[in-house]
């Protein structure tokens, strides 16, 4: 029986080719979007988990955007003078501060990187948020030559980095966080101050101009007080003059906001694409079915059984699916790295690559659901089939 | 083996032949001949269980089939008939070995490739075995289609005009093919208005005006 569906698929071989392409096409896009849609929302789920932190204060006067400063390891070079974190943290409601140095390597400067990356320098006894996402074994407190990695940097807990010219030691790998501390690398603040007074790069750009990195910080981590509302705090905080007040729930809220949207658009597609496959293998199959009257009552003649007849339709379909979905994964997992480098480049946004199982789950599914489409599909079209009499046979000549 | 009782086809008010009885046994010939548009063919189907008599009953091996099961009876056709149509009804993508195949594919058989180019030897074409039906002559596709309804050796050879549109040599050939199907204990019906053809079986019954005219 296989025999002779696999001549039928082969003897109309555009036409099969086509309808693999199809159902190819609408498993591709339903796969990638699944794996993006897996990815941010791990993102976002691990983002708010993670981000730690309820308030971010970074300097006004630079062009600071929230999702990148959250989201990508992309250098954030804005300064601020250390005397704020004082005044905030005078400032009722405020549980916890702890503030942040930015600086970055220089092109393809460290750890495999051909981009700049940022370099977050931390202070180790005041830090209440990294310490949440360390892996298991890392100290709390690093020696001026150790660094910590995020997820998405190459390299483990011992090995050698060099940094602006200075050998660094990986004590540790942060966990994924979904956000820009992934792509990050982060040591102990006065080593962050010193690689940055250091470099004559970053002196001539900044140091010269806005004053000794001693004095300055890039960003302070705050964490409010339950009982006291954070608009509220972020409204005296921003009261103080010269910083702007980022609210990290609220930036992820906006986040899942709008990839909600461009995923529902993006699944509309999807499901339309689904749905014209349908309709396609039902047309095919129909067609099939009509034209291949004589062959049937061929078979019919020879002793095929109605079931026999349905089956050599629906086997054709189910494999025809079959090798469309196959097809259709392995473009998805090309489309989905396509669209997300071109989504990231366009919006920095949280996310977590989904690992294997919950992306081969995902492969089953669609398998399984277009299988299922396949079969429905050709239903209708093998029980006509069935219906077609084996004196159908004696009146024609050969069969192409 | 086989044996029509008072079976009767009509289409609409046309009535095709009327209570026919005929029989035959293995190792026997039968020929079925008549003019144009008598019936003969209709009468084959009907004996080949292709299709359901009017009235009557069509027997095989001491059973009446003409009420079993569509399914068993599809069985049985792919078990027990071997069917040479009026045209060679090949699958013009299929090679000749697998179009000769095809009822043993449908029986789920494996195997029978051996056999199938055997039979191919037995009818001269052994040389086109991965031939399309298209690179085909008319008399080497009514060889496709002996080799296909002898493939699975049935015990009932169905033929519908198994010489139409050969030369009188290969037409001679075929039909000693044919006949030595009877010595080997297989029945053979065979439609036919070659008499020469039709002088070779065992009977031969003619159909007239719907009736059995003459027997012999």
């Amino acid at each position: 029986m296989f025999s002779l569906i696999w001549h039928s698929i082969i003897r109309r071989k555009v036409l099969s080719l086509s309808t693999i392409a199809t159902v190819a096409l609408s498993t591709g896009i339903l796969f990638a979007l699944y794996l993006l849609n897996i990815g941010v929302s791990a993102g976002l789920e691990t983002g708010k988990s993670r981000l730690g932190t309820d308030l971010l204060v970074v300097p006004s006067g630079s062009d600071v955007n929230p999702e990148d400063a959250l989201f990508t390891g992309a250098p954030l070079n804005v300064y601020m003078a250390r005397d704020i974190e004082s005044e905030i943290k005078a400032i009722p409601g405020v549980q916890h501060v702890s503030s942040q140095f930015f600086t970055q390597t220089l092109s393809e400067d460290c750890c495999s990187l051909s981009d700049a990356t940022r370099l977050i320098g931390f202070d180790s006894d005041t830090d209440q948020v990294l310490r949440a996402w360390l892996k298991g074994g890392i100290k709390n407190t690093l020696d001026p030559n150790e660094i910590l990695i995020g997820s998405d940097i190459q390299g483990y807990s011992g090995s050698e980095a060099f940094i602006l010219d200075n050998k660094f030691v990986v004590a540790g790998v942060l966990e994924p966080t979904g956000t820009g501390l992934d792509y990050s690398i982060l040591m102990p603040v006065e080593s962050a101050r010193r690689l940055a007074r250091a470099n004559p790069y970053l002196k001539m750009l900044y140091w010269d101009k806005i004053g000794n990195p001693e004095d300055l910080i890039s960003a302070t981590l705050v964490k409010t007080d339950a009982s006291y509302p954070k608009e509220r705090i972020a409204e005296v905080i921003s009261g103080l003059g010269g910083v702007k007040v980022i609210k990290p729930s609220d930036v992820l809220q906006n986040v899942k906001g709008q990839m909600d949207v461009l995923f529902m658009i993006i699944l509309g597609v999807g499901l339309l694409t689904a749905a014209s496959s349908g309709f396609l293998l039902f047309a095919r199959f129909y067609a099939l079915v009509w034209e291949r009257k004589g062959e049937w009552g061929l078979y019919r003649a020879l002793g095929a059984t109605r079931r026999d007849l349905k089956l050599l339709v629906t086997g054709e379909a189910l494999l025809l699916t079959l090798a469309g979905t196959l097809a259709g994964v392995a473009a998805g997992g090309v489309l989905y790295r396509s669209a997300l480098e071109l989504l990231q480049k366009q919006k920095a946004f949280p996310f977590i690559g989904p690992s294997l199982v919950p992306a081969l789950t995902g492969a089953v599914m669609l398998i399984v659901l277009f299988s299922l489409v396949g079969l429905l599909s050709a239903w209708f079209p093998a029980s006509r089939s069935g219906r077609i009499e084996p004196s159908k046979a004696m009146a024609i000549g050969d069969i192409d | 083996m086989l044996e029509a009782v008072n079976i009767s086809k009509i289409y609409g008010l046309e009535t095709v032949f009327h209570e026919v009885s005929l029989s035959i046994q293995a190792g026997e010939s039968l020929a079925i001949t008549g003019l144009s548009g008598s019936g003969k063919s209709t009468l084959l189907s009907v004996l080949g269980l292709l299709l359901e008599p009017n009235q009557g009953k069509v027997f095989f091996q001491g059973q009446n089939v003409s009420d079993w099961h569509d399914n068993e009876k599809s069985r049985l056709r792919n078990n027990f008939f071997g069917f040479i149509f009026q045209y060679p009804q090949l699958i013009g993508s299929l090679s000749v070995l697998e179009n000769i195949l095809v009822p043993a594919r449908l029986a789920r058989r494996a195997n029978c490739k051996k056999k199938a180019e055997e039979v191919l030897h037995d009818l001269g074409m052994q040389n086109r075995i991965t031939h399309l039906p298209h690179q085909l002559s008319i008399g080497q596709k009514r060889r496709v289609a002996i080799a296909r309804a002898v493939l699975l050796e049935p015990l009932v050879i169905l033929a519908d005009e198994p010489t139409n549109d050969l030369d009188p040599d290969l037409a001679a050939r075929v039909g000693e093919f044919l006949f030595e199907l009877p010595k080997k204990g297989n029945a053979l019906i065979l439609v036919t208005h070659d008499l020469s053809l039709a002088q070779k079986a065992s009977k031969v019954v003619r159909l007239v005006n719907g009736k059995v005219g003459v027997s012999q």
